[in-house]
């Protein structure tokens, strides 16, 4: 008895060797709360120890730095670790009002999810969107466009738009942020077939904008 | 009846029982010396000094004298610690031994008749027709003369009897008892009380005798053998020349070790060893760094060989740039808890070497920083199996060592993969717990 004893606290410092990594941990989100209609930076803090294997023998440490962060459903930062944890990326106005969730995953699957740890409010969305003439383009060149908030909060919109140039692809999808209501933003449309094509751009609370036609060309 | 004997603070209590005695086939006396130091001597100028029994804070000598020793005499005893004494140093006791014999008188016939020796009466006894008689009597050292008190009816007649005595002799004694390779000796000349000649003089051919100093009848002298001499004698006289002590002091000269016959190697007893190594090891890569570990040990009886457990402790890092994340530092240390047997090889004069195998645990703790992700410790544990190689010198009580230790080892665990050990170097001291 006393023997099996000793096997089993032997088997147990032998496996007890080493340690399980903790999961990483969300330390802050910043801003932690911002109107569904405005757009800009967020900064998420993570705690982690990354997936690390050091050789002495080699000299050598080895990291897994693979990253997946979101917020909500939308991925968001670097798919790698950076900044030492601090991530901060831009975050398009893109999400209806709501709590949601930030979720951190390492390279070993290590995951973990701050509940709730972002909040969008109801936001002030523009009346509607102009967008200024848009002279003949050449398909895959970019080109910039400049667009124009209607109305809305004071101070002028700063949220983003959707993109799309209905029979062509654009690039982005997404717009950047408006400054004070106006926004010029580079995009590249890519068409099969020469010929006249619009630009349109829509926000989440549903108002949209429609540039007039313009000849895009191979 | 007991004789006590002190001098200055340094010497030795000297005590005698009993305190005088009657020389004869029977006679012996027990001398017990209190409050010595280390390495005790003893002298006597008569008879055989044995020591005996000693416990915690005393010796116990006999001393018998010569089996044909009538005359009385005063026999001197010397008790110092050391190779060096000074006068100080030394306690001397006289113990009075007196003689027996038949003292033959020619006085009045048919007298009664007394006889007093030093304040003793013998008798009385008395004479035959012719008058003639013999008495015992005994007589002590300190005796002079004997008086023959005869009564007849109303008449007594006394007479003095001279008593020449042979003078007792004098303690000489040697420290240390002989010379090596001609070295000074210093030797002790005690006159008893008893002497009447004038002057003392000790003599020698072949060595120059120097006084050092006296005290009462107590001196001491410096004896250098001259060059080459394997033996000095030593006499001891008063200035009219009688000797009154002599003695042979011996000039060893100690023979090279190298030519000394080997004496034969005696199993060792079973013993306690306890020692410490401090160190390094090289294992390739950053399996480097400092190392040390205590050893206790114990001696198999009757064999060469030492079980020992190790518990010692090593350390080493890595710190390296990863990628375009930072720094990260990867240190590790730890604890060898290690059996092994060491086979005392070679033992030759204070050379020794040794050859040592064993294996253990390696108990150790694993941390990781960097400047770009969070710090992270944990357990580790892994083996280690070696030999190792052992040559020191014996000095004194402990034995200062060098080791060389090729060693097996490893530990690892899902964010390690080391191997503390390879070529482990240590210098250590050990010494046999008393």
């Amino acid at each position: 008895m006393s023997r099996l004893r000793c096997l089993v606290a032997g088997l147990c410092l032998a496996g007890c060797s080493g340690a399980t990594l903790p999961a990483p941990a969300v330390v802050s989100v910043t801003p932690a709360e911002r109107p569904a209609s405005s757009s800009g930076p967020v900064t998420v803090t993570i705690d982690a120890v990354l997936p690390t294997l050091a050789d002495h023998g080699l000299s050598t440490v080895t990291v897994d730095d693979n990253l997946t962060l979101k917020i909500g459903p939308r991925p968001f930062g670097p798919s790698h670790w950076a900044d030492a944890g601090v991530i901060t990326d831009f975050l398009p106005s893109v999400l209806p009002d709501g709590n949601y969730d930030v979720t951190v995953e390492l390279g070993d699957g290590r995951l973990t999810t701050a509940t709730s740890a972002f909040r969008v409010t109801t936001g002030e969305w523009p009346t509607g969107y102009i967008i200024d003439m848009i002279a003949n383009q050449r398909s895959g060149v970019p080109f910039g466009v400049t667009l124009r908030a209607q109305g809305g909060q004071d101070g002028g919109y700063d949220g983003t738009v959707y993109l799309s140039v209905p029979g062509a692809t654009v690039d982005p999808l997404i717009s950047g942020p408006f400054l004070a209501g106006v926004r010029v933003e580079v995009i590249t449309v890519t068409v099969d077939h020469p010929g006249q094509y619009h630009l349109d751009v829509s926000d989440l609370g549903g108002r949209t904008g429609r540039s007039l036609n313009f000849q895009i060309s191979q | 009846m007991l004789a006590v004997a002190t001098s200055a603070q340094a010497a030795p209590v000297v005590e005698a029982e009993p305190s005088r005695l009657v020389l004869g086939p029977r006679a012996r006396a027990e001398i017990t010396v209190r409050e010595a130091g280390p390495n005790l001597h003893g002298a006597v100028s008569l008879g055989t000094l044995v020591a005996g029994t000693s416990g915690g804070d005393f010796t116990r000598f006999s001393w018998t004298p010569p089996v044909d020793a009538r005359a009385p005499a005063l026999v001197l005893f010397a008790f110092w610690s050391g190779d060096s004494p000074t006068l100080g140093d030394i306690t001397v006791l006289g113990l009075p031994c007196s003689g027996r014999t038949e003292l033959a008188i020619e006085t009045e016939p048919s007298a009664q008749v007394t006889v007093e020796v030093a304040g003793a009466r013998f008798g009385p006894r008395r004479a035959d027709r012719q008058g003639r008689l013999k008495l015992p009597v005994e007589v002590g050292p300190q005796a002079h003369e004997a008086r023959v008190i005869a009564e007849l009816s109303d008449q007594s007649k006394i007479r003095v009897l001279p008593l020449n005595l042979p003078p007792s002799p004098w303690l000489l004694a040697p420290s240390p008892g002989s010379s090596v390779e001609g070295a000074p000796v210093i030797v002790l000349l005690v006159v008893p009380d008893t002497e009447e000649s004038a002057g003392v003089e000790l003599a020698s051919d072949g060595a120059k005798v120097e006084q050092l100093g006296s005290l009462g009848r107590r001196l001491l002298f410096r004896v250098t053998p001259d060059r080459d001499r394997s033996s000095v004698p030593l006499v001891a006289r008063t200035l009219d020349g009688s000797v009154r002590a002599q003695m042979t002091l011996e000039v060893v000269r100690p023979v090279p070790s190298a030519a000394a016959p080997a004496p034969p190697s005696t199993p060792p007893p079973g013993r306690w060893v306890l020692g410490g190594q401090i160190g390094g090891y090289v294992g390739g890569g950053s399996n480097g760094g400092p190392q040390g570990a205590l050893v206790v040990g114990y001696g198999l009886p009757g064999l060469p060989l030492v079980v020992e457990l190790e518990v010692g402790v090593r350390h080493q890092s890595v710190s390296t740039q990863v990628g375009t994340l930072g720094v990260q530092s990867s240190s590790l240390t730890v604890f060898p808890l290690e059996l092994a047997l060491r086979w005392e090889a070679l033992s030759t004069g204070t050379f020794r070497l040794g050859v040592r195998g064993g294996g253990g645990f390696l108990v150790g703790s694993h941390h990781l920083s960097s400047t770009f992700d969070s710090e992270l410790t944990e357990s580790a544990l892994g083996w280690e199996v070696f030999a190792a190689l052992q040559a020191g010198l014996q000095v004194g009580p402990v034995e200062p060592y060098i080791e060389v230790r090729p060693a097996l080892s490893k530990v690892s665990t899902d964010h390690l993969e080391a191997r503390p050990g390879g070529g482990i170097f240590s210098v250590g001291v050990r010494g046999v717990l008393r």
